[in-house]
């Protein structure tokens, strides 16, 4: 079941999993799905102390909006670590070239193909989505909305820069890693700071929990912005040029 | 909950499970992704009526756009 | 039958659907497609019953919006797996 792993067009001339399998995983699924709403219906309606938890210490956490304060006070770890996994994945997948560390993080070039229609549009809309993604970070502290929303959006802008083909990154420049890192460094310096103050890592002092709160969110913004640009460049077709030697290669046959 | 929010919630709800069935069931590996990303918009609207604003804004964000982008990056590089 | 419950079946539907799909399709690429729809399954599971009480609970959402920022990460470094088996395929095909 696991080894007839295919991709694109040699997908077809391998055969699938024979009627027989899949019958039998269908039920088992089925089975697998009607116990689990059995089980939903059985539990009924369930206490949820949670609730009360973070409605009560909401005042003490520095933001109004409690998705905010449980995500960056009250499970501040599970950010943490997702901020590390994000990097982790970054490691991954980034081109291992350290030669282009001496290159720019931004070069503008001469694209193959212009779109203008996309180019025209890009003019209003880049601005407007970098304004949008700080009022979502702003406001994430009383209203729906944060780092995450906010980093997304400002990754869709650097994406759509990207495909405008004006520009390319360079995510192997010093400048790039600056921003690949920057939200880890501040989480945990911040993290490993107010120990001085309360004694445990990532609790806040409650005066200070609003504009700590705030300036975790701004790195992790930048990070997440970074780090999603870069996921979509390492699978993006490579560099026109890199592109056009991979059409000689093909046309070789 | 009235009569018309249920309706709401079914279609949004049969909507959502059979744009995934499509999505799987779907011969081009394009068309998949697009029925991928609609679902993942129909889910955003399943959250809105669930209540969950930053949720929502995040799956649009993330979940529908920039998975969205990254399978059609993949899917230009492998040409299928 | 509340709100809640029901967009909890259908969390427990699309989760049925994408396993299915993950087990039983051969493409990598819908695989992952399959996955990513069996984690949106837990997510409806997770934020429906988040709905159900009196007040909304803070938590799942929470828990969920970290869980839709690592799935994309997940999705990513598969991707990038599935483009270098695909490159590796091609280099042996042409040898």
């Amino acid at each position: 079941m696991f080894n007839n792993l295919t991709l694109g067009r040699s997908a077809q001339h391998k055969a699938d999993l024979p009627v027989g399998v899949l019958f039998m995983v269908a039920l088992a699924i089925a089975a697998a799905c009607l116990f689990l709403t059995m089980a939903l219906i059985d539990f009924g309606p369930a206490e949820q102390p949670l609730v009360t938890l973070v409605a009560s210490h909401l005042e003490q956490s520095g933001v109004e909006n409690p998705v905010t304060a449980v995500l960056l006070n009250f499970r501040s770890y599970d950010t943490l670590l997702e901020v590390a996994v994000l990097l982790i994945v970054a490691l991954a997948v980034m081109p291992a070239n350290s030669e282009q560390s001496k290159v720019r993080f931004i070069s503008v070039l001469v694209p193959t193909e212009r779109s203008f229609v996309l180019e025209a549009f890009l003019r209003w809309l880049l601005p407007a989505i970098v304004v949008t993604s700080g009022y979502l970070l702003w406001t994430g502290a009383a209203l729906p909305g944060g780092a995450f929303q906010a980093g997304a959006l400002l990754a869709g802008a650097g994406i759509l820069l990207l495909l405008a083909g004006h520009h390319s990154f360079n995510f192997n420049a010093s400048a790039a890693r600056l921003l690949l890192v920057v939200g880890l460094a501040v989480f945990l310096l911040v993290g490993a700071a107010v120990i001085l103050s309360s004694g445990i890592a990532l609790a806040y002092p409650q005066a200070w929990a609003g504009i700590l709160i705030l300036v975790i969110e701004v790195a992790a913004t930048l990070t997440i912005a970074a780090i999603l640009v870069l996921l979509f460049c390492a699978l993006q077709v490579e560099a026109p040029r890199a592109n056009y030697e991979g059409l000689i290669k093909e046309e070789r046959p | 909950m009235t009569g018309s929010e249920l309706v709401i919630d079914l279609l949004l709800g049969c909507g959502t499970v059979v744009t995934a069935v499509l999505c799987l069931t779907a011969k081009d590996m394009f068309q998949a992704i697009l029925l991928f990303i609609s679902m993942g918009l129909l889910v955003t609207l399943a959250w809105v009526r669930l209540g969950a604003w930053d949720v929502a804004i995040a799956e649009a964000a993330i979940g529908a756009g920039l998975t969205g982008a990254l399978l059609i990056a993949t899917r230009r590089q492998l040409n299928c | 039958m509340t709100q809640a419950m029901l967009y909890a079946v259908f969390g427990i539907v699309l989760f049925g659907v994408g396993l299915f799909g993950a087990l039983a399709i051969a493409h990598v690429m819908k695989k992952l497609l399959a996955i990513n729809i069996c984690g949106v399954g837990v997510f409806m599971v997770f934020i429906a019953n988040a709905s159900s009480g009196v007040a909304a609970d803070y938590v799942p959402h929470a828990m969920v919006l970290t869980g839709i920022v690592v799935a994309v990460a997940g999705t990513a470094m598969a991707l990038s797996l599935v483009v270098r088996i695909n490159t590796l395929e091609q280099q042996e095909e042409d040898a």
